[in-house]
C-alpha cells in the first residue's frame, strides 16, 4: 500500500494521492496510472539490476580473484592430485 | 592442451563482471564469505562446483527448462556406464561395485560449469576464459579435454589424418548441439546410441540414397557410414583399476592398438541403426578389473561385448578400405574374426564376430588401384624379426626414448641417444629456437655415441617420432645407412622379444659423414617456393594448430604457411610407432595431391614432426624431400 501512495505522489497524470476513492475516478486516468506504475516499476527493477551488477565487483571475492599475484602467494602449495600410478586418457 | 597453473586456474577476468553472470554476486552460487579477510574464512563453505552439487539452485533458477533435463544427462549422470556394470555384475557385490564405479567411472561426469565455465574436473578444472561464461563449449579445454584420446586425438589429427569436419572448422557443438547435450537419459537407457537425441550422419547429409555417389545407393542400409568413413582408431584393452598407497584412485592401460574391425550389428533395436556391418572399438574392460575392490565381480561378464559400436571422430571422405570394393569385400583381416578375441570374451562378443560366410565375398570386375610401390626404399625400415636376427652382425642399434624409458628396459646391446635432449637442437630462448645446430657440432655429439657414417644403424623408439626425427638428423649429417624398427619397443615386445636393463655404450669414433646441406630449407627459401609448380609444402601438424585454433606456447601467434597442405603426422605413422604399408601410404599421400614428381618440403612448429614425414616421404621413394626445420616457430616470428 505504501508503495503504492508513493507511486501516486509521484503519478503526474492522475494527480491523486491513493485512497480507496481512487478506484472511482475515470477509467482513462486509471490507464494512465497504470502504465506509469508499470514504468516505474521497470526502472526500479532495472535499478535493481545494476545495484545487483556491482555485487560481483565489490564482493570480497574478486579482491584475491582478480588478483594474480596475490593468488600465487596463497596457492604456492599444491598437492598432487593424480596418482603416480595412473596412465592413459579419457 | 596445456596445463594451468594453479592460479591460472582460479584467476577471474574483469570482463566476467561486466557479464549477465558477473551481475550476480559471487556468494550468490558458490557461498562462502566474501567477507574474510583470509583465505580460510573467505572459503569457510564455499563450494567450488555449484552447478555440479546444486544444479537446481544454481542455475536452475534462472535457466530452468535447461537444467530439468541436463541434471539427468549422459553427460551428469554417466547412467549408461552404471547400467553397463550392473549387466557384466555379480549382482551379491554391487556394493564394491558401485565403490569402483564412484571411484573411477564417475570421476569423468560433468555439468553445467564443466561445460560452459571450467575446464571439467577429469581435465584437471580451471576457468577456460576467466570464469566468462560460454554458451558454445570450448572443444579444446572441454571437450577434448575429456574426450582426448578416443576423439580428440583422431579429430585433430593427432591420430590418423584428423576428421574432415575439424578440417572445415566445425567444432564439437556444431554436431552435438544443446538439443543431444541437454537431453535427459531415461533412467534405463541400454547405450549412449539409445539416446533418441542422438546426433546421426543423415541429420546433415540427407538422402544419399539419391545422389550421385554410386557406393551410397549400395551401401545404404547395410553398413554404419564410419565403415567407409573411418580410418584406424585407437581400441584399449586391460583397464587396470586400483588405489595406491595414499589412497588416491587411479587406472592404467594396458595396452593400446590403433586398428579398423567391422563387427556385426548386435543392436540394431537403437534408433537408426538398421545396417548389418558397423565398426566395432575394444573397450578396456576384463573380468578381473576391479579385483581390488572384490574378487569375482563380473560373473556375468559374457553378458555386454567387449567390441562395441563404434562412431570414430576420424571421418574422411575417401579411405583405404573403400578406395576399391576389394579392399573390403573378402579381406577377413577387416572382420571381426574369433581370433581377435581373448578367451575370456569369446562368449561377451558372440553376437559381434563376423563368420567367414558373413565376409562379404569379392568382387570379380572392380578397378584395381595403380599405386607404383616400385620406388619404396624398403632398406629404410626393418621389422622385429629382421633385428633380431642380426643383432650384433654390424647394425648399430639406437633406442631414442628417454633415458628414463631406456633404463627401463631397451633392446639387448641398443645405446640411448635421445634426440631432444643430446645437444642436436637449439634451445627454447635461442633466436631460432630448436633449429639444428652446426653440422659440426652434431658430428661431434654423433662421435661420442661411438657411430660412424657408414655403419648401418638401427633406430628405435615408443611412438616413431624420436626415432625417425633422429634418422633424418642422420641422414642431414651424412649417415648412409639408416633404418627404422617397425613398430618400435610394442611391435618388440609383441614379436615376443626380450629387453635389458643393463646400459650399453659404445668407444668413441669419428663420424665423418658428409653433411646434406640441402636437405633442409630455411624460411627464406621457402617463401620463394610457395607457389612455385610441382612444389608441395606438407604442414604436418595437427588440424587446431592448421586452423590458428591453438599455437604453439613459444610461436608469435597462430597460423600456418601460406598455401600449405595439412597433413598431419598422425596419417603417417601410427600410434605405436608402426607404419601402415607403403601402398596404403602412397594412395593417401595422393589424395592430397602430394606425389612423388613433386619437390615436398616438410614443415611444423618445432622442425621434429616434419622430420618425421621427412623420413617417411624418404622411405617412401619420394625423390625430392626437403625439411623446413625453421618451422611455424622460426616463420613466425618474421612473417
Amino acid at each position: 500500500m505504501i508503495f503504492q501512495e508513493v507511486l501516486c505522489v509521484l503519478c503526474v497524470p492522475c494527480d491523486k494521492s491513493f485512497d480507496n476513492t481512487h478506484e472511482k475516478k475515470e477509467e482513462a486516468n486509471m490507464k494512465r496510472c497504470t502504465r506509469f506504475n508499470a514504468a516505474v516499476l521497470a526502472g526500479l527493477l532495472a535499478l535493481g539490476v545494476v545495484s545487483t551488477a556491482l555485487a560481483a565487483e565489490t564482493s570480497g571475492c574478486v579482491t584475491c580473484h582478480l588478483d594474480k599475484e596475490m593468488l600465487v602467494k596463497n596457492l604456492s602449495v599444491i598437492k598432487a592430485k593424480k596418482s603416480a600410478m595412473q596412465s592413459g586418457q579419457g | 592442451m596445456a596445463p594451468l597453473e594453479p592460479q591460472e586456474k582460479v584467476l577471474v577476468s574483469k570482463d566476467f563482471l561486466s557479464t549477465t553472470h558477473g551481475a550476480l554476486a559471487c556468494e550468490s552460487c558458490h557461498g562462502g564469505n566474501p567477507a574474510g579477510t583470509d583465505k580460510a574464512t573467505a572459503h569457510a563453505g564455499f563450494d567450488p562446483l555449484p552447478s555440479a552439487n546444486n544444479p537446481q539452485k544454481a542455475c536452475g533458477e534462472c535457466h530452468s527448462e535447461i537444467v530439468t533435463t541436463a541434471k539427468d544427462s549422459l553427460h551428469a549422470m554417466l547412467s549408461t556406464f552404471t547400467k553397463v556394470l550392473a549387466n557384466r555384475a555379480n549382482k551379491d557385490k554391487w556394493g564394491h561395485i558401485d565403490d569402483a564405479r564412484k571411484s573411477h567411472c564417475s570421476a569423468c561426469h560433468t555439468s553445467c560449469g564443466g561445460c560452459h565455465v571450467s575446464r571439467p574436473n577429469f581435465a584437471g578444472k580451471g576457468f577456460v576464459n576467466g570464469h566468462v561464461f560460454q554458451k558454445r563449449s570450448d572443444p579444446i579445454n572441454q571437450c577434448t579435454a575429456c574426450h582426448g584420446s578416443r576423439v580428440g586425438l583422431e579429430f585433430y589429427g593427432e591420430r590418423g589424418q584428423g576428421d574432415v569436419h575439424a578440417a572445415k572448422a566445425m567444432d564439437c557443438v556444431a554436431c552435438h548441439p544443446a538439443r543431444e547435450m541437454h537431453a535427459a537419459a531415461p533412467k534405463d537407457l541400454p547405450g549412449r546410441y539409445h539416446l533418441k537425441e542422438m546426433v546421426r550422419c543423415t541429420d546433415c547429409h540427407q538422402d544419399l540414397q539419391y545422389g550421385s555417389v554410386r557406393d551410397h545407393a549400395l551401401h545404404i542400409g547395410k553398413v554404419q557410414c564410419q565403415v567407409c568413413h573411418s580410418q584406424t582408431y585407437v581400441n584399449c584393452y586391460n583397464c587396470h583399476v586400483g588405489k595406491d598407497a595414499e589412497g588416491t584412485a587411479f587406472f592404467q592401460n594396458r595396452r593400446e592398438v590403433e586398428t579398423l574391425k567391422i563387427g556385426l550389428n548386435y543392436d540394431a533395436k537403437a534408433p537408426g541403426t538398421g545396417y548389418h556391418y558397423m565398426l566395432v572399438r575394444h573397450v578396456p574392460s576384463y573380468p578381473e578389473m576391479f579385483d581390488f575392490y572384490d574378487k569375482d565381480c563380473f560373473t556375468n561378464f559374457g553378458n555386454v561385448p567387449t567390441w562395441k559400436r563404434a562412431s570414430p571422430h576420424n571421418i574422411q571422405r575417401r579411405t583405404w578400405q573403400a578406395a576399391t570394393c576389394n579392399n573390403c569385400h573378402g579381406n577377413r583381416a577387416l572382420f571381426l574374426g574369433s581370433s581377435d578375441l581373448m578367451d575370456y570374451e569369446k562368449l561377451a562378443n558372440s553376437k559381434v564376430v563376423v563368420p567367414d560366410g558373413k565376409v562379404p565375398k569379392p568382387v570379380e570386375k572392380t578397378q584395381k588401384l595403380a599405386v607404383d610401390t616400385s620406388k619404396v626404399r624398403t632398406n629404410m625400415v626393418v621389422d622385429a624379426k629382421w633385428l633380431h636376427e642380426n643383432l650384433g652382425k654390424n647394425v648399430i642399434v639406437v633406442d631414442a626414448r628417454d633415458r628414463a624409458a631406456y633404463d627401463k628396459g631397451h633392446i639387448e646391446g641398443a645405446i640411448s641417444i635421445d634426440p631432444v635432449t643430446s645437444g642436436f637442437r637449439a634451445g627454447p630462448a635461442a633466436e631460432k629456437p630448436f633449429v639444428l645446430v652446426d653440422h659440426k657440432e652434431v658430428a661431434a655429439i654423433l662421435s661420442r655415441a661411438g657411430l660412424s657414417a657408414d655403419d648401418h644403424i638401427v633406430v628405435y623408439d615408443q611412438s616413431g617420432i624420436l626415432a625417425t626425427a633422429l634418422l633424418t638428423i642422420l641422414q642431414w649429417a651424412g649417415a648412409t645407412n639408416v633404418s627404422y624398427l617397425d613398430g618400435g619397443i610394442e611391435g618388440w615386445h609383441a614379436a615376443g622379444f626380450h629387453t635389458s636393463t643393463k646400459p650399453s655404450t659404445r668407444e668413441a669414433r669419428t663420424f665423418s659423414g658428409t653433411v646434406q646441406s640441402a636437405l633442409i630449407v630455411d624460411s627464406d627459401t621457402l617463401a620463394k617456393l610457395i607457389g612455385k609448380p610441382n612444389v608441395v609444402v606438407l604442414d604436418a601438424r595437427a588440424i587446431h594448430r592448421v586452423l590458428s585454433e591453438t599455437k604453439n606456447v613459444i610461436a608469435s601467434r597462430a597460423g600456418a604457411i601460406p598455401g600449405s597442405i595439412s597433413l598431419p603426422l598422425g596419417a603417417l605413422i601410427m600410434d605405436n610407432g608402426a607404419l601402415k604399408p607403403p601402398a596404403e601410404l602412397l594412395w593417401m599421400l595422393r589424395t592430397r595431391d602430394i606425389t612423388p614428381d613433386k619437390t615436398v618440403i616438410t614443415t611444423c612448429d618445432t622442425g621434429i614432426a616434419a622430420s618425421d614425414a621427412f623420413f617417411i616421404l624418404q622411405y617412401l621413394g619420394f625423390p625430392d624431400v626437403r625439411v623446413h626445420d625453421e618451422s611455424w616457430v622460426v616463420w613466425s616470428k618474421t612473417r
